[in-house]
Parts: structure tokens; sequence; C-alpha cells
């Protein structure tokens, strides 16, 4: 494995609810390699989303830390990383071209720069003409292009992604999973990308790590063989179906073993 | 957009259809009740030319608003921020829930006995007046806001670093704005019909004079007193409306 | 569940305990400093209230002017429900009266006092007909725009389960109006009381706005807050009867009536 970017060391999180205390992840560790393209695969409410926010800062874990190139991070974000959210979280009020400048301008960027820049991510996500749209104006996938734009703006080490293409119809997935791997194909960043989709996974990793229901739990970690770069074709390689079958058969497994 | 413009335009119609009716309404009762109960429209709308030039009642009703603008402002300027910190902080809602929600429901007119006592009856009691009718709204609205500021935002906006004074001004800022403006547009309604009611009590400015003409044979120029303050209030809170609409086009946006 | 109600009340109960505390102590520390004829101190106002409460004088008072609260309010509610409810649901029926409701929102109330002087006189009718006047604009208000933000969804919902006009109100429309309904009577309810003591001062004094000016006339500050105090008691208690009201009305809503 490459050089180590980032990793999760021992880390529990309980979330308080009315019934009593709801343990969502329990002593999890995780390594991400430098550039490397990590999927987080699991059912739906297991935790992914938790340990994502906790690698982002976003969440304080009840213990345990985020390692991020050999410096602790755990509870803060910024330092390189970026994230694209599940459910877009633009700011409504802010035109496309300022959902995009927003990391720049809380980092002080000059406003003249950071449009400049924000007009080139704009157009590389396929949205030049919308500089000047609001959020609400766009579908869900133009929204969600937003978003990976927004992310890409601040020009992050690290591309945190909380099943971004989770709210969109197969087609537009399917379209917005080629370009991210045509932007990731020109720029190596190192991705968290959680999903439930076997075949996203599959399609879009290097590498993916199978948590059980909740609390989660690594059931399984495979190393992605396909080449790339990858197309239409990758998804009908005989060994693509018989991994694909392969996880849903840890997934059928670590489902059984549920209390 | 092009396909809501007709509908805009029979929206139009439809709201001068309903002006005309109440007038011809109005015509024709006036008419039959007489001018010394209920003066028509058209003799009003005579009056209505005597009474903007002659001089006195337009620069009354000008020194009256002027005079309210200081109460008003007062009370937008305490509302807000008390406002935000009660939204976002769990100690001061606490502690200033009670008081909000004892001098909401406390009337305006029933205190203006004791602010006579406390003030005498200058400006600093209308002041008082315009400030106290004004400034429990402006807090409510601002409250409303600031509480339902979706968490989402505030965790995109630490995701990309922003710190505490960023989040405010590029996420609770704009996030409010729309309650801003229905704040500052509610609080307009009551600082004027603060304004006019201490004006009335204690016989001075545009409201002293309001309540003298009631004495007067014909309700003619009473009728084109409360015109006037129709026209003032209308075009106030409209105003505001379209200025919230220019300064933030995601708000008129999300309410069309 | 109920224990847990009961705790977070007690919670939430301690500090405002407090800040009324805070608050009466810095109000009696005013009043003993400045003259009892500006500001009584709230050891004073309290004797007082006492005192006319054990004499029968305030609740007399109090019923007295309810009369014509109650009758305005009453006659305004029977008016501005349905037509906020038909401008909320109907467009050419929002269209047809929007200015006027404008307009008469905007007019502050009290200038109508001299109109009604001449239609209704000074005494009772006068009373009734401003508390009327000054609780509809509002309730109209509050019921349209309530009426118009019914979700759609709903009654589309409703609709494509086949229910016919009469069954779409009852079933979808009348339950998604109960929470703005209960605003409207909220709102109206603080008009109603304020014109109840704006009708007393205004037209002939009787009852507590006679009270009031009593007190006011002879610098008798503890009497003047002794009623303020009343009502704003009173308002305080028809607030909380309408919320109880409400909770009682719609048991499948939690923690109703903040709005
Ligand atoms: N702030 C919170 N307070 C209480 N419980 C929470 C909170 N956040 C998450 N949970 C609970 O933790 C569990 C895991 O949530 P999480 O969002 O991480 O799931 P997920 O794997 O991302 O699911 P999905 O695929 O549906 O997005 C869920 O049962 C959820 O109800
Ligand atoms: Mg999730």
């Amino acid at each position: 494995m490459p050089e180590v970017k980032l990793a999760v060391r021992n880390v529990s999180k309980a979330f308080r609810t009315p019934t009593g205390s709801l343990p969502v992840l329990v002593d999890q560790s995780l390594n991400v390699g430098d550039r490397e393209f990590l999927a987080l695969l699991g059912p739906s409410g297991c935790g992914k989303s938790t340990l994502l926010r906790i690698i982002d800062g976003l969440v304080q874990p009840d213990s345990g830390e985020v390692i991020q190139d050999g410096r602790n991070v755990t509870g803060r974000t910024g330092f390189g990383k970026a994230m694209v959210f599940q459910t877009f979280d633009l700011f409504p009020w802010r035109t496309v071209l300022d959902n995009v400048a927003f990391g720049l301008e809380v980092r002080g960027v000059d406003r003249k720069t950071r449009h400049e820049r924000a007009r080139r991510l704009i157009e590389q996500v396929g949205l030049a003409g919308f500089e000047r749209s609001f959020p609400r104006q766009l579908s869900g996938g133009m929204q969600q292009r937003v978003g990976i734009a927004r992310a890409l703006a601040v020009d992050p080490d690290i591309l945190l992604m909380d099943e971004p293409f989770g709210a969109l119809d197969v087609m537009t997935r399917e379209v917005l999973q080629d370009e991210l791997l045509g932007i990731w194909q020109q720029d190596r960043k190192t991705v968290v990308f959680v999903t439930h989709g076997v075949e996203e996974a599959l399609y879009l990793a290097d590498r993916v790590v199978i948590y059980s229901p909740r609390p989660a739990r690594v059931c399984a970690d495979l190393t992605v063989p396909f080449p790339r770069p990858r197309s239409e074709e990758t998804r009908w390689l005989p060994a693509f179906a018989e991994m694909r079958r392969e996880i849903g058969e840890i997934l059928k497994q670590a489902g059984k073993g549920r209390p | 957009m092009a396909e809501s413009s007709p509908f805009r335009s029979a929206g139009r119609l439809g709201s001068l259809a309903g002006i005309a009716i109440a007038l011809v309404v109005w015509e024709v009762a006036g008419r039959a009740a007489g001018s010394a109960r209920f003066a028509p429209f058209s003799e009003v709308a005579r009056e209505f030319l005597t009474v903007l030039g002659d001089g006195l009642t337009l620069p009354a009703l000008g020194s009256s608003l002027l005079q309210m603008l200081v109460g008003y402002g007062a009370g937008l300027a305490v509302g807000v921020p008390l406002g935000v910190l009660m939204g976002r902080q769990a100690w001061a809602d606490r502690a200033f829930q009670p008081w909000v929600s004892m001098m909401v429901v406390t009337s305006t007119a029933a205190l203006v006995p004791l602010l006579i006592v406390l003030f005498g009856t200058g400006f600093w009691f209308r002041t008082a007046v315009v400030f106290l009718a004004t400034v429990w709204y402006v807090v409510i609205t601002t409250y409303q806001g600031a509480r339902g500021i979706d968490p989402r935002y505030l965790g995109a906006a630490r995701s990309f670093g922003a710190g505490g004074w960023q989040t405010f001004r590029m996420v609770h800022l704009p996030a409010l704005f729309p309650y801003l403006i229905t704040g500052a547009s509610v609080g307009l309604v009551h600082a004027i019909r603060a304004m006019v009611m201490a004006e009335m009590y204690v016989l001075i400015g545009f409201g002293g004079r309001l309540q003298q003409t009631g004495l007067s044979i014909s309700t003619a120029p009473l009728l084109c007193y409360l015109l006037l303050l129709m026209l003032v209030g209308v075009v106030a809170t409209g105003g505001l409306r379209w200025i919230g609409g220019r300064l933030a086009p995601w708000y008129e946006e999300a309410r069309a | 569940m109920p224990g847990r109600y009961g705790k977070v009340r007690l919670e939430s109960w301690g500090p405002q305990a407090l800040s009324v505390a805070v608050g009466l102590t810095v109000w009696e520390i005013a009043g003993r400093l400045v003259s009892a004829a500006i500001l009584a101190p709230p050891s004073r106002v309290l004797a007082r209230m006492a005192a006319m409460t054990a004499s029968g004088e305030l609740p007399a008072l109090l019923a007295a002017s309810s009369l014509h609260m109650l009758a305005g309010f009453g006659l305004a509610v029977l008016v501005a429900v349905p037509i906020g409810f038909l401008m909320g649901r109907v467009p050419w029926v929002s269209r047809l009266l929007d200015p006027l409701v404008t307009a008469f929102y905007s007019l502050p109330t009290v200038a109508l006092v001299p109109l009604i002087v001449i239609w209704f006189g000074l005494f009772y009718a006068a009373r009734v007909a401003l508390v009327f006047c000054m609780a509809v604009p509002d309730m109209i208000v509050v019921m349209a725009a309530g009426a118009r933000d019914i979700d759609q969804r709903l009654v589309d919902a409703g609709r494509s389960l086949g229910a016919g006009w009469m069954q779409q109100f009852r079933t979808v429309l009348l339950p998604a109006s109960l929470p703005f309904v209960f605003t409207a009577l909220r709102v109206g309810a603080v008009r109603a009381i304020n014109a109840m003591i704006t009708a007393e001062l205004f037209f002939a004094a009787v009852n507590l706005g006679a009270s009031m000016k009593k007190a006011a006339s002879a610098f008798d500050s503890a009497g003047l807050l002794a009623v303020l105090a009343t009502l704003c008691l009173a308002g305080l208690a028809v607030q909380e009867l309408l919320r109880l009201l409400e909770t009682w009305a719609s048991p499948w809503r939690q923690g109703v009536g903040n709005g």
C-alpha cells in the first residue's frame, strides 16, 4: 500500500437519543493511502455518514483520533479536506458562482481571483452559463455538480464524498460517475467515497471497505483490480459481475449476523 | 418566466376590480348615509385635493413620521440582536422569553397613561410608545428566523473552515434576511399604529389633527386622513418588501 | 416519555423563574430609588393588586371589560376565519380582497375611533366595534397566509385517493388548517385585549380604562401598574388557554403552539 495519507484510529461514537444511547461506531480504524480512491460501502443507517463527518471534523468522536499526514486533526475541519454532501447543502442565497467560491472566500482569497477559479471549475463540471443562477433554479444533478465544484475549488488533498449521487436518478448518476472519474484522472486526489451502491463502489474505487449494519464494523476490505481509465466496458467485465455478486453475498451475511 | 406574466396581469386586473367594487359600494353607501355620517367617495376625492394643498396636513404627517422613525429605529437596533441572541443561545432564550411573552401581550394603549406619567407628552413619550410597540415583534420574528437556520448550512460552512464571524456573516445573516425584512415591515405596521394612537391620545401631531377632525360636520376630511394613513402604510411596507427583494433575489424567488 | 417531559419542563423553568426574579428585583430597587408617584416598586403593585382583588373591585372591572372584548372578538372570528381561509385557497377571492385587506391592515385601527363615535356613539356598541375592527385584519392576514401554505402534496394525496370536495375539506384541509387557525386566534386575542383597553381609554372611560385614567390623574403609579399587570396576566392566561385548546384539538402534533 502507498504512503498513508489519512488514518482513523480506534474511533467510537454514540448518539444520545430519547430512548438511551445509540452506539453508531465502536472502535473503528481505517487507513487511506495517498491518492487512493477509497469507497466505504454499507447498508443505510449503519454509520457511514457519521464516520465521514468525523473524518471531516464536523463531528467530534467520543474517543479515538483522526490522523492526517501524521498530524492529529480530530474534530478540526479544513486542512486540505473538502466535503461533498449527500443532500448537496448548497447555500440557497448564493449564486452558483458564489457557492463555488465559498471556500476560497472563507480563506480570504480576493474576489477577482476566487471568481476566476470558480468560473474555471464551473466550466469543468459543465455548468458554464449558469454562474448567476440560484441553486433552486437547477436540477438535482446540476446542484450536485455545483457541490463538487465547490469542494474542488479549494484544491483539497482529500475529497470526502457522502453518497453524492444517492439522491439522483440512475442516468444522471452514471453520467456524474464518469465525470468524477474524468476529473480524478486528471488530478488524482485522495478520495473517500461513501455509498450503499455496490456497483458504484466497484466502478469508482481502488479499494472497497464493507461495513455491517449498525454499529458499523468492517466485514471486508477488498482491492478493486480493474484497470483505469474505466468506462462503460468495465461494467461488462465478467470479473466485475463476479465481484458484485461476492460483495452482495458479504452484505447479506453481515445482515444476517444482526442481533 | 414567460408563462407567469399572464397570471400576473390577471392578478392585477382582479385587484383593480376589487378596488373598483369597493369604491362603488363606498359611493352608494355614502350617498345613502349622507356626508355627516359617511361621506361618499366622490366628495372625499375632491376634499383630498384641498387637504393635500392646505399646507398643514402633509407637514404634520411628515414630522410625525420623522419622529416615529426614532422609536422604530431603536426598536430594530435592539430587537434584531436580541432576537438573534435568543434564537442561537439557549440561556438567552430562557432568560428573555418570559419578558418577551409578557410584553407582546401587553397592549401599547394601556402603557400610554404610565408613559405619560414617566415622560410627559413630548418627544420622549412618543418615541417610547413607538419603541415599545415595535421592538417585541422584531424580536419574535428575528428569533424564529435564527432558530430555524438549517444546521446543514452551518455544517457545510464549518466543513470549509469558516470561523465564527465568517459563519455569522455568510450563513446566519443571509439565512435571516427574509425574517429581517418581515420583522422590519411587521414592526413598521406596529410603529405607525402606535404613533397614531399616542398622538390621538395627547392630541398632538397628525394623530391629534385626525382626532379633532372627527368633530367637524362632514366626515369627508376625516376619511381623507384615513386614506392618507392607508397610503403611508401600504407604501412603507411595500417599499420595504421591494428593497428586500432587490437586496435578496433568492428570497423573492423562494416566495414566487 | 411523560417523566422525561416533566424533567425538561423543570430544567427550562428554573432559568425562566430566575430571570423573572432578577427583573423584579431590578424593578424593586429602581422603584425605591425614584419617587413612588412615577414608578411604584413591584411589592407595592402586588399589594395593591391583592387589595383590589380582595375587595372584588379588580375581578368586577375585568369581567365588565371582558364583555365587549368577547363580543367583538367572537364577531371577528366569525368574519375573519372564513374570509381569510377563502383568500388563501381561492385565487380570485384573494385577488379581489387583497388590496382592501392590505389597506386596512396598514391603517392604524385607532384612527377609526372618530368614525366609530359617529356611527356607534361612545358606549358598549362602539367598544365592540373597535375590538372587531382591530382584530379582523390581523387575523385575516394570518389565516390567508396559512391557508395558502397548506402543503399541496397533502391536498393532491387526498385527491388522488378520490376524496370529493367535502371529504377533502374534512379530511385534509381542516386538520391542515388547525395550526394556523390557532395562530390566528392567538394573534386575534392579543389584538382584542389591546382593543378592549384602547376602547375604554378613547371612548367614554369605563371599567379598567376608567380605573387607569383615575390613577393616572392622581399620579398613583401603583394603581396604574396594578391594572397594567392585570391586563398582562389576562393576556398571558388567554394565550395559555388557547395553547391548551390547540394541544387538545390536535393530538397528532407534539409541542404545538410555539409558532
Ligand atoms: N445527530 C444525531 N443524533 C442522533 N442520532 C444520529 C445523529 N446522526 C446520526 N444518527 C444516527 O446514527 C445512525 C447512523 O447514521 P448515519 O447518518 O451515519 O448513517 P448512514 O450510514 O450514512 O446512512 P444513510 O446511508 O441512510 O445515509 C442512524 O441510526 C442515525 O439515526
Ligand atoms: Mg448517510
